[in-house]
């Protein structure tokens, strides 16, 4: 089966069904410089937001700006963090 | 009694604004949640990359990144409100004004469902369901569509009433109070950043009308193209636009009903 191919939990008859679909998630291998950099650009652009506001004092939304604070920078090193280890697990098991 | 009146008195004042402006404010305030949901979304590729077979990462960047214009469209289709009305020209809009934002807003949910939904179905798994879910977000893609047109419309001819009734010697509003609005500004920013979704909208509906082998979704760069950029251009224009009168707007007409309950 060529690479790439997505064969979730089925059965051998809906894997072989897979096959003939040529079901893929991905047809290239996503882009890790573009991938950071968009997180880059959106993790400025929420800060940035996030300043506007407070530049208004728009003092109703300080918990969620304090929240949109502490939030923004840390899902890059979380999702990288479960990334690796769903990556090292998934390399003994075809389903997490 | 006294502290319990001069709660009360605070309460009603500043702190806890009613769940209907609660609700709006939030609305105006969520450029940066938007931010953040694309943020996630890109954290998810970044997770494919890792691993291109998880399920997880696919899911978690294909539905955040799907879903992220339709916030921005509730949004923008809010600022249309809350703009007739800062302007003072409720007589003027195409559609009554209590229609307004709840109609664009609602069909705006159930766009948001339909994509988040059929992106939810896809998770799934099984090849039935993914089609199943290909299917449904193309529909929430086609609503979309549809009110986006219907509300780039109803804006033109709001802006068509208002340039025939500015011309007029007397100002728009009875009182004249709030003319100061730049509204032609807001229009224009609302048009383009409209216009903006609109395209991302059409090649994400092309995109999976093509289905899972077609040629947009085999190339990542059109992803990048075409969904990231433009709303990295959306999300730009609202920094530098953010319409902050329409703000003033809504104080002094809290200050009108706060004079009402005295």
């Amino acid at each position: 089966m060529a690479q790439g191919n997505n064969t979730i939990g089925l059965s051998p008859d809906q894997a072989a069904a897979a096959a003939a679909f040529d079901f893929q998630l991905y047809h290239y291998d996503p882009s890790l410089p573009a991938a950071v950099v968009a997180v880059a650009v959106f993790a400025i652009l929420t800060a940035l937001h996030i300043l506007k506001i407070l530049r208004h004092r728009s003092l109703y939304f300080t918990p969620f700006v304090v929240g949109g604070l502490c939030t923004s920078p840390i899902p890059g090193p979380v999702i990288h963090v479960c990334a690796r280890s769903w990556a090292s697990h998934m390399l003994s098991s075809p389903l997490p | 009694m006294c502290v319990r009146e001069a709660g009360l008195a605070t309460c009603s004042l500043r702190r806890c604004p009613d769940l209907t402006r609660g609700f709006f404010l939030l609305t105006r305030h969520v450029g940066w949640w938007w931010a953040l949901v694309q943020t996630l979304g890109y954290c998810g590729r970044i997770w494919s990359h890792f691993d291109r077979q998880a399920i997880g990462g696919f899911i978690v960047q294909a539905i955040l990144i799907l879903i992220a214009p339709a916030l921005y469209a509730a949004s923008i289709y809010m600022i249309l409100g809350r703009l007739i009305s800062a302007v003072g020209a409720e007589h003027l809009s195409p559609v009554p004004l209590q229609w307004l934002t709840k109609i664009f807003v609602a069909a705006d949910v159930v766009s948001f469902l339909l994509q988040a939904g059929g992106g939810g179905i896809q998770a799934g798994g099984t090849l039935h369901l993914l089609q199943i879910g290909e299917k449904i977000i193309i529909a929430g893609l086609f609503v979309q569509i549809a009110f986006f047109g219907f509300f780039v419309m109803t804006a033109v001819q709001f802006h068509r009433r208002l340039l025939v009734h500015a011309s007029r010697p007397l100002s728009l509003s009875s009182t004249g109070s709030r003319t100061t609005v730049p509204w032609k500004k807001h229009l224009y920013v609302l048009y383009t950043v409209s216009s903006i979704i609109l395209i991302r909208s059409i090649f994400r509906v092309v995109e999976y009308l093509q289905g899972n082998s077609g040629y947009l979704i085999s190339h990542e760069l059109f992803l990048y193209i075409f969904d990231t950029l433009l709303m990295v251009l959306v999300m730009v224009i609202f920094l530098i636009f953010y319409i902050d009168d329409l703000y003033l707007g809504l104080t002094s007409e809290r200050s009108g009903d706060e004079e009402k309950a005295k």
